[in-house]
């Protein structure tokens, strides 16, 4: 063909080009689906606090919290990264742009472990399996976040249960006056008052 | 700071030696595009004359390259028919003089491009608002007389043009073959009843035997393209449809592309 | 009863045809079974453009509920193109080359050219000009689903690489690979 030879030839930088920009293209489109999980997430754990159950509501909005920060932070350092390769002499930054680029999908791959809606599922489930699987979540979560991002988890919680007394949620004002009333069940009503406490200092008195 | 016109008599003056020198200049603009408009006026119709005389038997012997020659015509507003009536170019370039019989070739278009449709059989009403529409004009400069009186200027050409008389409804038919009694009965038929018509029809009101009006019916469809097959009739699972007899919107069949 | 155009919720137009019963059934008459397909082509397409729709399956036909009920569909008459008739309506698009098989291999499903592949081009090409993307590096998905809504928004992928496939005979495209898929770079080039 006698086209061939108008056109320019590839050149690494344009493939790095490419590179990022198919990255970029999957993270906007994982932003999209990703919506759907965070909403059943944000339902979730709306679900367990009207059953009484903070801690897995925790786990559900810490989660939810940490699939957006993964997002966001991803989406930033593309978005750095691109603006380096159309602005900056290429053979100065090569080397740091593949470096980011190989970041870029690692931190994709994380995202897609995220992505699946059977997964967040699994925090509704009450087999020991998914005890087991939402206690380890909880703990992975926790050590991830930053603290302003647990922050931002608490006062999302708060706001859940202000929400839900708001609407006079029946199963929660049920609940709480049958706890004085039940001898037998004080033994469970000390163990939540505590981490009650505990959250209320979190949020009222950030260090 | 240079304001444009500035302020006095000076530059009350100044505002309207501008003024003149725009005027000069639009009418200099003006005057150029229409020159140039006519020189491509005249080059067109040079070109629309000779295109004309090449293609002059065509023209008169090629119903469809005629229609399409018209429509060209009619779209760029050049009245076929006028021309010849005034002795127009028209007439020398085709040599056709007479009105009365161009409007018979012009009923002989309308009736050839929707042959299809219809199956060669088309109500008087449409066929007037075809024709009307194919010459620009509004309804009521040609009358139903007007088209009766063309078809029997081309009754000696014996291409078969016919007006009927279907169950009290002027129809002309553009077929050579001529409808067979049958044929006729179905049509009227199918006229009472908006251009739907089942067997039954024909076996209760006329009564015919049921393979009779089958067969009546699939020649109609099969042989002549004069009616159309629903399967999903309610009733009878297979109606028939007449289209000259159905209730057409004055907007055409189709789609306007 | 009369025969009328009528105004589909969607906002379109339907010619007078479409309230007929037998423009429903697939006719056994040759010269009116022409019409009915040639009629039933130019319904397809302008509804596909008026719509946005890619796609026509014959699925389409055999449940309700799709995009394209308002016009396989007159509820008024109670009418529907059955299955095996729009079978034969697509066949007749592919056979006038506005339609492809997609995926090919295959006769229930057709990707729709109320564009044509040259037409695209045009589109694609004009719209990198505009928005100063000539020279750059897209990737498909860019250029179908960009920030700012064009007219190449939503346009299937295999449209897309017609359309490029023009652009790269003419030398106004070039086709980019690496591991994780395409990108391409239009040129500002003549025809």
């Amino acid at each position: 063909m006698g086209s061939s030879q108008s056109t320019p030839k590839i050149t690494p930088q344009d493939r790095a080009i490419l590179d990022l920009k198919l990255q970029r293209d999957k993270l906007k489109q994982y932003q999209k689906k990703i919506q759907v999980i965070l909403d059943r997430e944000h339902q979730i754990a709306k679900t367990h606090l009207a059953a009484g159950d903070k801690d897995r509501a925790i786990i559900a909005l810490r989660r939810r919290k940490y699939q957006q920060s993964l997002l966001l932070r991803t989406d930033e350092q593309l978005a750095k990264l691109e603006q380096l390769v159309s602005t900056i002499e290429f053979s100065l930054v090569e080397v740091s742009i593949l470096h980011g680029l190989k970041q870029g999908n690692e931190v994709l791959k994380e995202i897609h472990r995220e992505m699946s809606i059977e997964s967040v599922e699994k925090l509704m489930e009450e087999t020991q399996e998914a005890r087991e699987y939402q206690r380890e979540i909880g703990d992975l979560l926790a050590n991830k976040l930053t603290l302003d991002e647990e922050d931002a988890v608490q006062a999302e919680l708060k706001e859940l249960q202000a929400a839900a007394l708001e609407q006079g949620e029946p199963v929660l004002k049920d609940k709480l006056p049958s706890v004085p009333a039940e001898q037998p069940a004080v033994a469970e009503t000390e163990l939540q008052i505590p981490l009650r406490r505990d959250a209320l200092r979190r949020v009222a008195v950030p260090e | 700071m240079h304001r444009l016109g500035g302020v006095g008599l000076a530059a009350f003056e100044r505002q309207q030696e501008s003024q003149r020198s725009f005027a000069t200049l639009s009418s200099e603009l003006s005057k150029a595009q229409v020159d140039h408009l006519q020189s491509q006026l005249t080059q067109f119709r040079t070109a629309l004359s000779h295109f004309a005389k090449t293609h002059r038997k065509s023209i008169r012997s090629d119903p469809k390259f005629r229609h399409a020659f018209q429509q060209m015509c009619s779209s760029i507003g050049v009245d076929t028919l006028v021309g010849w009536r005034e002795g127009g170019w028209w007439a020398e370039m085709v040599g056709m003089g007479d009105w009365q019989y161009e409007l018979g070739v012009q009923i002989v278009d309308v009736c050839v491009s929707t042959r299809e449709q219809n199956g060669g059989v088309i109500g008087m009403g449409d066929l007037v608002g075809m024709v009307s529409r194919l010459r620009g004009v509004d309804s009521g400069v040609i009358t139903e007389e007007d088209v009766i009186r063309s078809i029997k200027t081309l009754q000696p050409l014996g291409a078969g043009y016919e007006v009927m008389d279907v169950g009290g409804k002027k129809m002309v038919r553009s077929v050579v073959k001529e409808l067979d009694e049958d044929q006729g009965i179905i049509l009227a038929e199918a006229e009472v009843e908006g251009g739907r018509i089942v067997e039954e029809m024909l076996v209760t009101r006329r009564g015919w035997m049921f393979e009779r009006a089958r067969a009546g019916l699939e020649n109609m469809v099969m042989r002549d393209g004069l009616c159309w097959v629903d399967d999903q009739d309610e009733e009878h699972g297979r109606a028939y449809w007449v289209p000259s007899a159905m209730q057409w919107d004055k907007s055409a069949y189709s789609l306007p592309i | 009863m009369e025969l009328t155009t009528r105004t589909t919720p969607s906002d379109f137009l339907l010619p007078s045809i479409h309230s007929a019963p037998p423009f429903f059934t697939e006719q056994p008459a040759p010269s009116t079974r022409t019409l009915f397909i040639d009629n039933w082509s130019r319904l397809i397409l302008a509804y596909a453009r008026h719509r946005r729709l890619f796609t026509l399956r014959v699925e389409d036909a055999e449940v309700a509920g799709g995009d394209w009920d308002e016009i396989l569909r007159n509820e008024r008459i109670n009418r529907r193109v059955l299955p095996s008739y729009l079978s034969s309506l697509i066949a007749a698009l592919v056979a006038n080359n506005v339609a492809v098989y997609e995926p090919a291999k295959q006769t229930r499903s057709v990707l729709l050219f109320w564009r044509l592949p040259e037409e695209w081009a045009d589109v694609l090409h004009s719209w990198a000009t505009a928005s100063g993307q000539l020279n750059t590096i897209l990737t498909f998905y860019e250029i179908i689903d960009p920030p700012v809504p064009s007219p190449l928004s939503g346009l299937p992928i295999p449209l897309l690489r017609r359309a490029i496939a023009v652009l790269t005979r003419s030398g106004r495209a070039q086709i980019i690979g690496v591991a994780d898929g395409e990108g391409v770079r239009l040129f500002a080039g003549t025809k």
